[in-house]
């Protein structure tokens, strides 16, 4: 009795001392995360001006207002890799967008900040924007299905997915 | 003669004493539950009236919150810019820039642009002081940038082993060597004006409207004694409640 006691005790304080399976944290370096997304070689680093009507469909897209005047992108022939912050709740979400041939390559979350909703860092939902493209207003051409209880977090990543889309057409369209 | 109470006298009495009792109590609360009715539905549609992205500045609340503005910890000034280190929180020319850092190294005013530098991430910023990119040198970097100077419309960068060079859109950074031929930016005191407005300008933004509410709901505002007030108040609503269903069971019977 005494011994499945103590089994029981030692079980709980384990799992009192293993803490969350996941949580917030810089999950990805940028450099690892470009190396990632560009395994023949990184591209040199680019950068885009935010204004005008880029700006007002950018804004329009995420809701509110862009912190920020310029983005930084890396791009090489047909391959775009976007590094964008969005806040979740309230704290921003580091997403990496990687695009080829105006489909999402990848999406990774290289720093999650707040106490929940980290579970979008997981392949089980961020695969689900692979192949993604822009439809009809700029909306993804595909349902993302959500995570309970990191509903903010869902969006934000959708948001920046879709952001990331916009952006690349734009310099395509541009060059 | 004898005065003592008859027994119907007495319960009779006790009626009255507890009817008056119930509506003493009742009008004594009535202050407090429509105060706790309007910020419950104030906090209750707190995302819709966007009451965490309102802040109150009065004076008198921000002491009450005790939000002491702290001494700078660095400020830098170039070409009619200033740069400040409240705490964590970034501070250009007065203003609150949004920006989080702990620590700041150097200003370097480039004409369009202001760089600010931290430990390991630069912010730049236009000549007008809005935000225009924070730049994370991290990985790019052998330590933690010591020294932040110009050269021409370039910005340049000193760790303790090497110097960098950016690219006339401060958008990259590349090895440089000519350090003797750098404006290095130097820490000097804002002036009394100046502390003035950052003192200002950090507290304009200590208490959002929806936290004001939260603690007015809770009592937490009234310091300690504020959440035994409420909970005294919830008591005494639940008193009242089941003392109206008696005197309301007893006229009933009456009739």
């Amino acid at each position: 009795m005494h011994q499945r006691i103590a089994v029981l005790l030692l079980f709980v304080a384990g799992l009192a001392l293993a803490g969350p399976v996941g949580e917030a944290g810089r999950y990805i370096e940028t450099e690892e995360y470009l190396d990632s997304a560009f395994p023949a070689g990184v591209p040199a680093t680019q950068t885009l001006w935010l204004k005008g009507d880029l700006r007002a469909d950018v804004e329009r897209l995420l809701g509110h207002r862009f912190s920020g005047l310029r983005v930084r992108y890396w791009m090489d022939e047909s391959r775009s890799a976007w590094i964008l912050n969005e806040i979740g709740k309230e704290l921003p979400i580091t997403i990496g967008v990687a695009i080829s041939s105006g489909a999402i390559a990848s999406v990774d979350v290289l720093e999650f900040r707040e106490s929940r909703g980290w579970e979008v860092r997981y392949p089980f939902f961020t695969d689900q924007f692979v192949d993604a493209r822009l439809g009809p207003n700029d909306k993804l051409d595909r349902r993302i299905d959500g995570i309970t209880g990191a509903t903010m977090s869902v969006d934000a990543v959708t948001r920046v997915a879709q952001v990331a889309l916009l952006l690349h057409e734009h310099v395509t369209n541009a060059n | 003669m004898n005065t003592s109470p008859t027994p119907t006298n007495g319960k009779s009495r006790g009626r009255r004493w507890f009817r008056r009792g119930h509506r003493w109590v009742g009008l004594s609360l009535v202050a407090f539950v429509i105060y706790l009715s309007v910020s419950g539905i104030a906090l209750n549609h707190s995302g819709d009236l966007e009451l965490e992205r309102r802040y109150l500045d009065w004076p008198w609340l921000l002491d009450a919150y005790g939000l002491e503005v702290p001494t700078p910890s660095a400020s830098f000034a170039d070409s009619g810019h200033r740069a400040t280190l409240l705490g964590e929180r970034l501070f250009l020319d007065g203003r609150d820039t949004g920006q989080r850092e702990a620590a700041l190294n150097g200003i370097a005013a480039l004409g369009p642009l202001v760089l600010v530098a931290g430990k390991q991430s630069v912010f730049l910023f236009t000549d007008g002081g809005e935000f225009v990119e924070a730049i994370d040198l991290g990985a790019r970097l052998t330590g933690p940038i010591e020294r932040v100077g110009r050269t021409g419309d370039r910005a340049v960068l000193q760790t303790a082993s090497e110097s960098l060079q950016s690219d006339p859109d401060v958008a990259l950074f590349e090895p440089w060597d000519n350090v003797s031929g750098a404006h290095w930016s130097v820490s000097t005191p804002p002036d009394a004006a100046e502390i003035a407005a950052l003192e200002s300008a950090w507290r304009g933004r200590g208490v959002t409207v929806e936290r004001l509410l939260l603690d007015l709901h809770s009592g937490r505002i009234f310091s300690a004694a504020g959440p035994l007030l409420m909970d005294l108040v919830a008591a005494l609503l639940i008193l009242l409640s089941v003392s109206g269903i008696i005197l309301s069971r007893v006229r009933n019977r009456r009739k």
